[in-house]
């Protein structure tokens, strides 16, 4: 929402409860991601810093690894559906090895060409950049600046959009008919899903729903880890 | 196990908080970001032999300032220390490479600790606007208004001011500071 609606809503004499919060929700997704724009203008100062004296094969295997990572703006999303790619490849695979078939062929893969290429894009820089770290103490002191500042952006990233959805479950429950006297422990539950790193999910669970990560959960970690 | 409508947003307000509080800290530790990016600068042989001795004397006049804010975990005068970056760029012009990235990533460190800060500071006023008027029964486009004035005194920075003239009809414009003319 932006200028556009807020006229209509002001040329309104009466406002619903829904109206009001779309108001406040669609505000406060543009100050997020004004804010998240501030996080990766962080990243981009210090690559530029790091361009200095960073060797040049290192140097750009982390650029094409930024490049992949935060390329697309619904990271949650692109992130979910590489992973339910794998999940169905494994599923494939387990079938077609139980019925004792060719793997040569996984239509899975085959199919949903674009997560393919996300998939092995950012897998193979990453493989790549992990190679570089490995065998050279110093390129992972070379690099260590760039990562810690990508790992920043993208927790930061993350934290805004899971307050930001957060809230607006809340207000949509009202929008579905909920009401004020309803039990919103299933709400509350169902946010729990989105969070990412081992922190957030163990704050999320202490502070909202008062009980402790089950078991798996608090293991969960940001994809970004070197 | 049942939660109650109060007890969700009195949560999640506390989870938001801590949430985002605990981005402006790790915003905060951009300095030592940018102190192992001077560190790994200063080990590459190559790139320290390029420079001139003043050069290097005062990247690591700049390394130990920078460390100095870290040590002393607080939050820098970055007014102050952005406009020393400034001048030893300007005069020292081939460590400008160097010196203009780091001022850039203390700006934006800033400027996204503030914004942090001020969502932070958003969400409760509006849970208190959105209760009033749920127990009032009626909701017009002047509780609107109010709303968007009450988000706008929260806010330090123009560019948030905007985004919030955007959403919120008839918000007084910007006030431009009073120029000064002199005789």
């Amino acid at each position: 929402m932006a200028s556009d609606e807020a006229r209509r809503l002001n040329d309104q004499p009466n406002l619903t409860l829904g109206e009001f919060d779309l108001a406040f929700l669609s505000l406060l997704r543009d100050l997020g991601k004004q804010a998240m724009a501030g996080a990766r203008s962080c990243t981009e100062a210090i690559f530029e810093l790091s361009s200095n004296y960073v060797d040049k094969p290192a140097f750009e295997a982390l650029r094409k690894f930024y490049d992949l990572y935060f390329a697309d703006e619904d990271l949650e999303e692109r992130k979910a559906k590489v992973h339910r790619e794998v999940d169905t490849l494994v599923d494939e695979l387990q079938t077609k090895m139980a019925r004792g078939e060719s793997l040569d062929e996984v239509s899975s893969v085959e199919d949903q060409s674009n997560n393919r290429t996300d998939r092995l894009g950012l897998a193979g820089v990453q493989k790549q950049l992990e190679g570089l770290i490995t065998l050279d103490e110093g390129i992972r002191t070379q690099i260590l600046p760039a990562l810690a500042s990508m790992q920043f952006e993208d927790a930061v990233t993350q934290r805004i959009d899971h307050v930001v959805s957060a809230w607006a479950r809340y207000a949509s429950f009202f929008e579905g008919g909920g009401q004020f006297t309803d039990d919103f422990y299933s709400l509350a539950k169902e946010a729990a899903q989105h969070c990412t790193s081992v922190e957030e999910t163990q704050l999320y669970y202490n502070v909202v729903l008062e009980e402790e990560a089950p078991e798996g959960e608090e293991h969960r970690s940001i994809f970004l880890e070197f | 196990m049942s939660i109650t409508a109060e007890q969700f947003e009195a949560r999640l307000q506390d989870f938001t908080s801590q949430s985002l509080k605990w981005c402006e800290v790790e915003s905060e530790k951009s300095t030592v970001v940018i102190s192992q990016a001077i560190d790994a600068l200063l080990r590459d042989a190559a790139r320290v032999s390029q420079l001139s001795e003043a050069s290097l004397t005062a990247i690591q006049g700049l390394q130990k300032k920078i460390k100095l804010h870290t040590v002393q975990e607080r939050q820098p005068d970055l007014d102050k220390l952005i406009s020393t970056l400034k001048d030893l760029a300007h005069e020292h012009e081939e460590i400008q490479s160097v010196v203009n990235p780091i001022i850039q990533s203390l700006q934006f460190q800033d400027r996204l600790r503030q914004n942090l800060e001020n969502i932070r500071n958003m969400i409760p006023i509006w849970l208190h606007h959105r209760r009033r008027l749920v127990e009032s029964g009626s909701i017009q486009a002047d509780d609107l208004l109010e709303l968007g004035k009450a988000l706008i005194d929260t806010t330090t920075m123009p560019e948030e001011r905007a985004i919030i003239r955007n959403h919120y009809q008839g918000l007084p414009g910007e006030v431009q500071p009073p120029k000064v003319t002199l005789f």
